[in-house]
């Protein structure tokens, strides 16, 4: 049952994609986001549904593992894609009934919206299901260093992060004990109103409160006692290294951001 | 024989209006000993252990780590380096998602540069017994595993002293002996100095020497033979004597003739065997 929380969705291959350094995979989803949305080029988006393809297909991660975080996604790409297809008065008029108008340009649009929609979620979930949250937040910490010099505390934040990663499984673990207990005691949760089964859930959460702050204390003292003193002249266990292959697929996110533009001034 | 600790006329009390909770304790504790600070619920162990290492420094009296002296602020993260402690509650002291950035953390911390970190790491994990756990998530652990990971946390760092405050209470028999015989192993072969603060007298047995806590004063001090053997002054503390010495206690009631300072099943087992050709 934790499983899911604490690796995420990362589902373990020996492949490609998996072995690509984190940060790589950042930048390039975060190139691929902001310049699938730029362009409307015909050139353009199938290029992006090739490298979403290929990605896919590198990863050798089974479809179903992508069923699993999309099923909401999904009506969402689905509302938007209705919503620009009786939106859009552009175009031909294909449908035309008393209550309803479609057009062409709405067709286009709308389909154009979910395309992009499917392949951004497409690639996020290919980064999450790759990539265990530990390696994420490594690669975050390392490429928000730079703001470091604007005073974003990046170490903290990656600290509380993984210590977040760390303790997710323990707090969901004492909340299905606590859970038990009360209900040992006769307690309910599952029947009665909205407003009853709210609170119904005060006792659960009451003892869960307290016992995380007498964690946050111990944990404190142990890090103190650990010689934890800030991220000043601390060194790093975990080491990324950039590869060839990183730079190859950086490499290629950048030509499709390229490409993006020229076929931008094309149109 | 150096000391690692010393502890000298320490008086403590957590607020200005509240009562001490540690009265004038001095103490010593030799390198390489195994050292057992026992005492009930209440007695003041963990504040006396939280001086050991600079987590509290002493306001009335002193307390010298290591040959540093703990009040010196700029040494206390050096402090912390030589005297490691684990602490109770296995889940509260893990700091990292995977076993070896925990073992890890107290060198990132220490600023060890990677190839020594990455060496001393694996090491302690190999020492330890928990190879094939590296990449293993805490909460996947058993509770005698996780405190052996706060322990390898704590070798990693090359301690001259560890100490364990009530490091076995929350783990069942067998995690019990599985942490304690670990301990046991790097007194012996890393020379570690080592303070357990317990509650348990059963445990209390494996020391050289054993300091009696009671209301925040040392209220006796000696080998376990004569602490452990003696169930009034022990009542009087609060603490009960292990089952076999009050058992053997009641046999020499009952005129069966014992020596004196039978702590263990097999001692008792084997005094009363050579009875036999007596009777
Ligand atoms: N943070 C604190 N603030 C105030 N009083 C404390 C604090 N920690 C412990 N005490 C008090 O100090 C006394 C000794 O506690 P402690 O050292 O934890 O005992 P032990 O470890 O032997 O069970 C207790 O009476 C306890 O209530
Ligand atoms: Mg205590």
């Amino acid at each position: 049952m934790f499983d899911n929380v604490i690796i995420g969705q990362y589902v373990p291959r020996n492949s490609l994609v998996h072995k690509i350094d984190p940060r790589a995979k950042l930048l390039a989803i975060l190139l691929f986001i902001i310049f699938l949305f730029i362009s409307r080029h015909p050139v353009v988006l199938s290029l992006a549904i090739v490298i979403t393809g290929t990605t896919f297909i590198l990863a050798k991660i089974p479809f179903r593992y992508y069923i699993k975080g999309m099923r909401f996604i999904a009506i969402l790409i689905f509302f938007t894609f209705l919503l620009h297809l009786f939106m859009t008065r552009e175009g031909t008029v294909i449908v035309d009934w008393p209550w309803l108008t479609v057009y062409s340009g709405g067709v286009v649009e709308g389909s154009l919206i979910a395309l992009r929609l499917f392949l951004l979620v497409l690639m996020a979930s290919l980064l999450t299901l790759t990539t265990t949250p530990i390696d994420l937040t490594d690669g975050m910490e390392r490429l928000m260093k730079p703001l470091k010099r604007i005073r974003v505390p990046t170490h903290e934040l990656a600290l509380m992060m993984s210590i977040a990663l760390r303790f997710i499984p323990t707090l969901l673990g004492e909340t299905s004990k606590i859970v038990k207990a009360q209900m040992a005691r006769g307690a309910n949760f599952s029947e009665g109103s909205l407003w009853k089964r709210l609170k119904s859930l005060i006792p659960i959460l009451i003892p869960l409160f307290v016992q995380s702050f007498k964690r946050a204390e111990d944990l404190a003292i142990a890090m103190e006692a650990r010689g934890y003193g800030g991220g000043e002249g601390r060194t790093k266990f975990r080491q990324l290294r950039w590869k060839r292959n990183d730079s190859i697929a950086i490499g290629v996110f950048v030509m499709f951001a390229l490409l993006t533009i020229v076929f931008g001034f094309i149109e | 024989m150096t000391n690692d600790i010393h502890v000298d006329h320490l008086y403590f009390r957590y607020h200005e209006q509240a009562p001490y909770v540690l009265h004038d304790i001095s103490l010593t504790v030799k390198q390489g000993e195994w050292l057992t600070i026992l005492g009930h619920n209440g007695s003041g162990k963990s504040t006396l252990a939280r001086f050991f290492n600079a987590l509290h420094v002493p306001k009335e009296g002193k307390v010298i780590s290591c040959g540093i002296d703990t009040k010196h602020a700029n040494e206390w993260v050096n402090i912390r380096r030589q005297v490691a402690m684990v602490f109770q509650n296995p889940d509260n002291q893990i700091v990292a998602p995977t076993v070896e950035d925990d073992v890890a953390f107290g060198l990132e911390n220490a600023g060890i540069p990677y190839e020594e970190m990455h060496e001393r790491v694996y090491r302690s994990i190999e020492r330890l017994g928990l190879r094939g756990l590296e990449t293993q998530e805490p909460h996947r652990l058993s509770g005698g595993q996780k405190q052996r990971v706060a322990l390898a946390g704590a070798l990693a760092l090359r301690p001259k002293v560890i100490v364990l405050d009530e490091a076995t209470s929350m783990l069942d028999p067998t995690g019990r002996i599985e942490v304690l015989s670990m301990v046991e192993k790097l007194r012996k072969e890393e020379n570690i100095t080592i303070i357990t603060i317990t509650h348990d007298v059963t445990e209390a047995m494996l020391a050289d020497r054993i300091i009696v806590l009671h209301e925040g004063s040392m209220a006796y001090e000696g080998t376990p033979d004569e602490i452990l053997s003696d169930e009034n002054a022990l009542r009087k503390v609060g603490l009960r004597a292990p089952f076999i010495v009050q058992m053997a206690n009641e046999l020499k009631r009952q005129q069966v003739p014992l020596p004196n300072g039978v702590l263990s099943h097999e001692e008792l087992v084997t005094s009363l065997c050579k009875l036999k050709p007596i009777t």
